[in-house]
């Protein structure tokens, strides 16, 4: 019955999913309609149509800054930041799109609207990379059982690395033999020190265990009985140091994109504007 | 972690994402503090507490989830007892990110501000107002002005560059220094359209946008943009071009009588038997029967197809027929069709006799002079070149001789280059008479440009009369002078729509299309070379070409040429989509007449320099 119930709800959540996706693409059609149709008029009847796009994608840029600020100002009720995020990637998408229409082929001519373009493209090339992390990443976080806020994750790998090294000196105290504390000074106090296999876990790959598995059935042989139960009990703390791994892994890559994302908005916005200034100087 | 009791507020920090600074023994994955650094970046783990002062005693402040307070508790100074050293707090990324920010910020507000003075030169290929390169057309005449050759707005510095933001420019004018147009320059087609006040008025960079790279078409305009002011709209050539006019492109009569069947169809056959002892006539009829470009020049043609020479065409067959007809001015014993036009009066008048020995008299007495008066009464502008060549000496000479009732016989010595005899002709007549030496007789000319002139618009009716009927008999195509009217009977009797004579001695041209071009050599290239004409010009048998020539009235509705109308699906079969090109500008210019004026030419002076 509940794998009947699983298979319902996954059912209706991907339904759910394709609507929303369905729903994303109409506005972002519908908005370029709106912006290519009177572009095209004003072109037919001997206008300069760049006017209109031009305008139009300062206006889209400005929206999708403005989702920043709103981030900055979490106590407004200013629509639920999911339907913002919605909003700012059929944004994304219409702005890429309207960015083709105004300069009519993919690279520009100019020095200066060279940078802007390349600019903007990096601009775009960040945000659906970051659109990718963000569906990718956040699944993989759940599957390794644990919740981990960011911040906290220096602390924790202290406090694993503090619990693993008194469990070796516990060991040699009680048990009188030092194999134990000795291969943990020779090899797992460099795994506890610090986060370890970062680029692994963001490729998705198991080197960690691996790893850990191969360390520990080589120190297992030569260990007691007694020995063997502190054994299992690093052994877990591992595990857990390796939960926490994947979770700095993820969660850097989930807030490091947007160091190229938002530094490119903000110098995008800048020449754009100075770009409609040329062009009021110049052209009109 | 999972286990929600772990982080009580007791039991742990309070992280917030938005911190500024971490603390520096976490970013060296150490065990951080609990107090963290402070919001300027400072460490603020040095004492793991600032114990208070309560009733001269002091206690230690440690909060519960940092262990509580310390057994030893603090100094009696009131300083803690545990102490460690400062960190080196790091930013966190929230705060790392808003300095990139900044830094690229501050990068692209110091390049527009270094790069975009408008009168720098440092740098002009990278400066912040270098919109492209300039296409080939252009490039080569901004000169020192630079971007000042097009741009109003580029002349100001500083606050007064950046203030014209909020003006209207004027860029036409700039084009308009070099460019120059038949018409109104600023009209949509150079062109006033009356019944169309709502026009809209194109800049030119409407339609041609620089800055689009050294081999940008500058003239490349998309089908849509014609089709949106046109009344009848259509896409394209393929889809919705209005049909051709009937009998396009001959509307218009032709000037010279030419009837392509019967030379194709009689003339050139029969061209090869009569001139058996003529090769070269021979061999011209032959090719003439069979390739278009015998007569007429493609290899330079445009829209027009002009004929060849009339010496390198009709000349091989006509060219005896014009010398061996002359115009008789004056028999010994009667007038002419030219005396009689000079006279007022007409050849079979009643009183022709008495004026022939008037004018026979006056010649003999004054030469030339005889023919000042009926110049005088005719007004004649052109007399001189009627009479060219021929001498008094001449003429008193035959006249005294026709006083006496001698025949006049020249000196041996008179080698007639002027073309004017006096003597015996070939009828056995004494007589004055200009034999033509060849096609484009200057003399002759003239004489058929003033009779048809005076025939035209003579004010005085009897006069116009008299010329009207000179004019018959000097075109008559039989037996007429230097046989003009066998050929250019419509093109001299020619009259504009004041009834004033405007005479085509040779081909007309084609119709007047300020807007078509059309070029014959790419189609004869692609199609198959000269043999390929009649792929477009299909020769019409059943054509009555001749009725509007031989016809007095000559209405052009009544003209018919020798071939069949051009069509619209004689072009669309090649020109369509996934075939040859079919917008617009392939066949129709925007502009009229368009070329340069002295704007042009200073620029192109100081570039020579």
């Amino acid at each position: 019955m509940r794998g009947h119930t699983t298979a319902l709800g996954n059912l209706l959540r991907d339904r759910t999913q394709w609507v929303i996706y369905l729903i994303g693409a109409s506005i972002v059609a519908i908005a370029y309609a709106a912006i290519a149709i009177p572009a095209w008029h004003r072109a037919a009847t001997l206008g300069d149509p760049r006017e209109i796009t031009g305008y139009s994608m300062l206006g889209i840029m400005l929206f999708l800054a403005a989702f920043n600020l709103r981030k900055r100002i979490p106590m407004l009720p200013l629509i639920r930041t999911r339907w913002w995020t919605f909003a700012h990637i059929c944004g994304g998408i219409l702005a890429l799109a309207v960015f083709w229409l105004h300069i009519e082929r993919i690279w520009p001519n100019g020095t200066y609207e060279q940078c802007l373009a390349a600019l903007f493209y990096l601009t775009s090339l960040s945000g659906l990379f970051g659109l990718l992390v963000q569906r990718l990443q956040p699944s993989r976080l759940t599957q390794t059982g644990l919740e981990v806020i960011f911040e906290r994750i220096p602390n924790e790998i202290a406090r694993l690395r503090n619990e693993a090294e008194t469990l070796a000196v516990e060991c040699t105290r009680k048990t009188r033999h030092a194999t134990l504390a000795r291969y943990f000074v020779e090899s797992l106090q460099w795994y506890f020190g610090a986060p370890r296999f970062v680029a692994s876990y963001i490729r998705g790959s198991q080197t960690a265990k691996f790893w850990l598995e191969q360390r520990f059935a080589t120190v297992r042989r030569y260990l007691n009985d007694d020995e063997q139960q502190y054994l299992l009990q690093l052994e877990a703390l591992a595990e857990e140091k390796s939960a926490i791994d994947a979770h700095y892994a993820g969660q850097l890559l989930l807030r490091s994109w947007l160091l190229v994302h938002v530094p490119c908005v903000a110098a995008v916005l800048a020449l754009a504007l100075w770009h409609a200034i040329l062009v009021h100087i110049y052209a009109v | 972690m999972n286990e929600a009791e772990k982080f009580r507020h007791d039991r742990s920090t309070y992280e917030r994402p938005n911190v500024p600074f971490r603390c520096g023994r976490a970013v060296a994955w150490g065990q951080p503090c609990w107090q963290g650094p402070d919001a300027r970046g400072d460490c603020g783990g040095q004492f793991e507490c600032s114990p208070t002062h309560n009733q001269d005693r002091w206690e230690c402040r440690r909060p519960t989830r940092a262990g509580g307070p310390c057994k030893q508790g603090p100094l009696p100074d009131g300083q803690c007892c545990n102490s460690r050293p400062l960190c080196q707090p790091r930013p966190s990324l929230r705060r790392l990110r808003g300095r990139v920010t900044l830094m690229l910020l501050a990068i692209a507000a110091a390049l527009i501000f270094a790069f975009s003075n408008p009168v720098s030169t440092i740098f002009p290929s990278v400066a912040a107002i270098d919109p492209g390169p300039l296409s080939n057309a252009h490039a080569g005449f901004i000169g020192t002005d630079k971007c000042e050759s097009c741009h109003v707005g580029h002349t100001q510095t500083g606050i007064a560059w950046l203030a014209q933001v909020f003006e209207e420019h004027d860029n036409d004018a700039k084009c308009l220094q070099c460019h120059t147009f038949d018409g109104p320059s600023r009209s949509a087609h150079n062109r006033k359209f009356p019944n169309r006040q709502t026009l809209p008025q194109p800049e030119c960079a409407t339609c041609h946008k620089e800055h689009k790279g050294a081999e940008f078409d500058l003239a490349a305009v998309s089908s849509q943009v014609c089709g949106n002011c046109h009344t009848q709209q259509f896409n394209d050539f393929s889809s919705g071009h209005p049909q051709f006019a009937a009998q396009f492109p001959y509307q218009v009569p032709n000037a010279i009588y030419f009837d392509h069947n019967a030379h194709l169809q009689q003339h050139f056959a029969s061209a090869g038997e009569k001139a058996v002892d003529a090769p070269a006539v021979a061999e011209f009829a032959q090719r003439a029967k069979r390739d278009c470009t015998a007569c007429h020049e493609i290899a330079t043609a445009t829209r027009e197809v002009t004929p060849r020479p009339f010496e390198q065409t009709c000349g091989h067959c006509h060219q005896q027929q014009i010398t061996a007809r002359s115009l008789p001015l004056l028999l010994a014993d009667s007038l002419t069709p030219a005396s009689a036009l000079l006279l007022g009066t007409s050849d079979d008048a009643d009183d022709a006799d008495e004026q022939v020995v008037a004018l026979i008299a006056a010649m003999a007495e004054g030469g030339l002079e005889a023919f000042a008066q009926p110049f005088e009464q005719w007004q004649l502008q052109r007399g001189e070149k009627m009479l060219e060549g021929l001498t008094s000496e001449v003429l008193q000479a035959a006249a005294k001789a026709w006083e006496n009732e001698d025949d006049y016989t020249p000196p041996a010595t008179d080698i007639h280059v002027s073309g004017w005899h006096a003597g015996t002709d070939a009828d056995e007549n004494q007589s004055i008479r200009y034999e033509p030496r060849g096609h484009r007789d200057p003399v002759l000319k003239a004489w058929f440009d003033v009779v048809a002139d005076l025939a035209a618009s003579h004010k005085d009716a009897a006069l116009r009369d008299v010329a009207k009927q000179t004019l018959e008999q000097l075109l008559d195509s039989s037996e007429g002078p230097g046989a003009c009217g066998k050929c250019h009977v419509a093109g001299i009797t020619s009259v504009d729509s004041q009834g004033l004579s405007v005479p085509y001695w040779g081909f007309r041209g084609p119709v007047e299309r300020r807007h078509t071009s059309y070029a014959h050599a790419p189609h004869l290239n692609l199609l198959g070379g000269p043999e390929a004409c009649g792929t477009c010009h299909i020769v019409n048998p059943a054509s009555n070409y001749a009725d509007y020539f031989e016809d007095p009235e000559r209405q052009p509705s009544q003209f018919m040429s020798n071939f069949e109308p051009i069509v619209k699906n004689t072009c669309d079969s090649c020109h369509k989509p996934s075939k040859v090109r079919f917008d617009c500008q392939l066949c129709h210019t925007y502009h009229r007449n368009p070329s340069f004026n002295v704007g042009f030419q200073i620029k192109r002076l100081a570039r020579n320099e």
